[in-house]
């Protein structure tokens, strides 16, 4: 439905995005997720034409929308700083669209009702922005984006305001929203989870570039490189460095200085053996969930390490052990207790290593294998 | 280092009663959170301990003696992310090394103490760099050093992480944490975040509105809120909340409301036989300990899916039960369409129940 193909945006001499190419389907919930500076943002500008590209084009339906003004393009969006009209109250600033666009009153009011209840702001649809608390404005803001019909919705930072238990709530409410009225949503968020739970598709930027575009399952599951492994879950990935062998064994990854040979997966070979072979920094990633922490040795694959840390964050205590100068995180269960500086033993299972060679994830494990394993 | 105490603490601004009569005991060497939204007074609180706002009334004692009538460089209490002013013309070092010897420290000592302090905070490789040459962060780890090379009382935390993306807040979180167990200072977090509180400290103290509701450990704050408040602050996924009233039909309890009816879970019997119950009640649950099991199953609880979420290591459904939402955590593969019909099972050891009237929460006899 619209498409992006070689945008770049420059502003002075810093490139905000770099040749940014993707599609943005009809019907469907894409997420642009990534840290500050990733040109998140940029990109949401350029497309609702507030800003334009410095060198590529943007199309609508297979339409150029170079020199399309921003009004022509019927697409809603949501800014980050509210943009709330500060003389009209909580009703007017939502019936604006819908005003603008001559509909009665009495519809005006049965759809400004019924977004003010879905938004839990039903309350104070008498007051002025300047009255309410930053999570309500936040609230109108979404609000008054969504109430219109539009082609696309624009989303930038919409939730972020809200205190953790609402933002899960209205995260909700806009997925079950957009899912029953089909709509087409380009949603910015730094926040993976949002990411996660509301995207058909996630695009990952860093630095104005394309990290990885995918499914989100994919971008949890088979990160496409280690900035994404590193930016993504609760915790996100640990890393132990590693070199390479190909010995008698089979294919090994070791940490020579402790004399530790780690076995690859059985199904680790073909393309993946010949990067590893070839590459220069080798990094085994691994999430909080697939590693085992035990007080004895008596294992198969299990390693000397010491605790580091220990969160008790509720349902879960996460320990970070020390293992051969490398920080790992193991979630392990609220029951049990865990001294800083005790040694333990971690179960390291080749079938859950994920391999990054220079930075580039050239393996991952059998997803079913993984999700049998955390079910 | 010192022990914290705060009677009765009071502040006013001018009609707003922002902190009302907070006390409390932070044991030396101890972290302790402040937690709550903004609003709640835990800023207010901190911001006294500091020197930095008069106490309206109350006391605040440093190790046992009272701290009031003291000016905050008297107090000698450390802020963390503070812009410390470092010397423009003195090299990391110097600006590291110049508070000892002004306090009358020898060569030997000062050398030693800049040494390890700068070890910890990893920043001995920029010693011989000016100020001007250091990145932003570096800049931070030098301000953390001399505020911490100066051995405060307290060291204040005011939300150093709330503005951090999610992997700077690990390496945050392990930082801050790990600085607490290498130099063992008194240390206090102030923060909206929940998360950020339960990972890091020893004592978490929940606060809205002024009032202190509770001081536990994490553990204890998860799993034995005292009132509803608490419960529906701490998580990482919001606590459930439904209303319902205890009823007794055919001599079993059962808890019902419009939507369901799911027996009293037993430890609660003793506490109904006794008419102990109130009649209105809230059910809390987290949704770790709500699953979606097979129609069949007794005791669960028809609803309908409104959303699926797959966050990676776990999806999260939300369900329609009589026009209200709960959440409840399901497997990575579970998959499901708004409006499918599904069953809810509660488990009852894991299910709290609240007195809607006070909201407290009501212990259950185990």
């Amino acid at each position: 439905m619209i498409e992006l193909r070689g945008v770049t945006k420059r502003f002075g001499t810093t490139l905000a995005v770099r040749n940014l190419n993707f599609t943005c389907h009809e019907g469907e919930f894409l997420v642009l997720f990534g840290p500050a500076g990733a040109g998140k943002s940029t990109t949401l500008r350029l497309i609702a034409g507030i800003t334009e590209p410095s060198y590529g084009e943007i199309f609508l339906r297979g339409e150029s929308l170079n020199g399309v003004p921003p009004e022509r393009r019927n697409f809603s969006m949501v800014f980050e700083n509210y943009a709330l009209y500060s003389h009209l109250t909580v009703f007017e600033n939502l019936a604006f669209p819908l005003r603008a666009r001559g509909m009665p009153d009495a519809e005006v009011r049965r759809r400004v009702q019924e977004m003010a209840a879905l938004l839990h702001i039903e309350g104070m649809t008498d007051r002025k922005p300047g009255y309410l608390s930053g999570g309500q404005r936040q609230r109108v803001a979404l609000g008054r984006g969504l109430i219109r019909d539009a082609e696309i919705y624009l989303l930038d930072e919409p939730i972020s305001h809200l205190d953790a238990r609402l933002r899960i709530q209205m995260r909700a409410e806009l997925k079950n929203m957009c899912l029953e009225k089909h709509r087409t949503v380009i949603h910015v968020t730094h926040d993976y989870k949002e990411a996660m739970a509301l995207a058909d598709r996630v695009i990952v930027l860093n630095k104005g570039r394309i990290m990885q575009d995918a499914a989100p399952e994919e971008v949890y599951h088979c990160p496409a490189n280690d900035f994404v492994a590193s930016f993504v879950g609760d915790p996100p990935m640990s890393f132990i460095k590693v070199s390479y062998r190909e010995g008698e064994g089979g294919p090994a990854f070791i940490l020579p200085e402790a004399g530790i040979v780690l076995r690859a997966a059985k199904d680790f070979g073909g393309r993946a053996a010949e990067k590893a072979r070839t590459g220069s920094e080798i990094k085994l990633g691994l999430r909080s969930n697939q590693v085992s922490l035990f007080t004895t040795a008596d294992q198969l694959n299990c390693y000397e390490a010491r605790v580091y840390l220990v969160e008790a964050q509720g349902h879960r205590n996460l320990v970070t052990v020390d293992f051969q100068d490398n920080l790992v995180q193991i979630s392990t269960s609220p029951e049990t207790t865990w001294q800083v500086g005790q040694q333990v033993w971690i179960g390291l299972d080749p079938r859950f290593f994920h391999v990054f060679v220079d930075g580039r994830a050239v393996y991952h494990p059998d997803r079913n294998i993984v999700f049998s394993s955390i079910a | 280092m010192a022990s914290v105490t705060l009677k009765q603490v009071h502040k006013r601004y001018g009609k707003v009663h922002a902190v009302r009569g907070i006390s409390m005991e932070i044991q030396d060497g101890e972290f302790m959170a402040f937690l709550g939204p903004s609003g709640c007074g835990k800023s207010s609180t901190m911001r006294m301990i500091a020197g930095l706002e008069e106490i309206t009334s109350g006391d605040i004692l440093f190790d046992g003696e009272s701290i009031i009538e003291k000016k905050p460089s008297q107090r000698n209490v450390a802020m963390a992310f503070e812009t410390y002013a470092l010397y423009p013309t003195l090299t990391v070092y110097e600006n590291l090394a110049f508070p000892l010897r002004a306090a009358g420290m020898k060569g030997d000592e000062v050398d030693r103490r800049v040494q390890e302090v700068g070890e910890i905070i990893g920043i001995t490789e920029i010693f011989d760099r000016k100020p001007a040459k250091l990145s932003s962060g570096q800049s931070q780890a030098v301000g953390l050093a001399r505020a911490l090379i100066r051995k405060p009382n307290v060291f204040l935390l005011d939300e150093p992480i709330s503005h951090l993306d999610t992997s700077q807040r690990f390496h945050m979180r392990v930082y801050l944490k790990r600085l607490h167990l290498e130099f063992g200072h008194t240390m206090i977090l102030v923060t909206h975040d929940q998360e950020d509180a339960m990972a890091l400290s020893d004592r978490v103290a929940v606060m809205s509105e002024g009032i202190l509701h509770q001081v536990d450990t994490p553990r204890n704050i998860y799993e034995n809120p005292l009132d509803l408040f608490v419960a529906g602050f701490i998580g990482n996924l919001p606590m459930n909340f439904i209303d319902a009233q205890v009823k007794r039909e055919d001599g079993y309890f059962y808890l019902v409301n419009k939507a369901m009816r799911v027996p009293l879970p037993e430890v609660f019997t003793p506490k109904a036989e006794a008419g102990q119950l109130p009649e209105e009640v809230v059910i809390g649950i987290r949704p770790y300990h709500i699953s979606l099991v097979s129609s069949d199953t007794p005791g669960s609880v028809s609803a309908e899916i409104f959303v699926v979420e797959a966050l990676g290591d776990m999806n999260v459904a939300t369900v329609q039960l009589n026009g209200q939402r709960l959440q409840a955590v399901c497997p990575t593969t579970y998959r499901a369409a708004p409006h499918t019909p599904v069953a809810l099972a509660m488990k009852a050891e894991h299910t709290l129940l609240f007195d809607k009237a006070s909201g407290r929460r009501v212990p259950a006899d185990r």
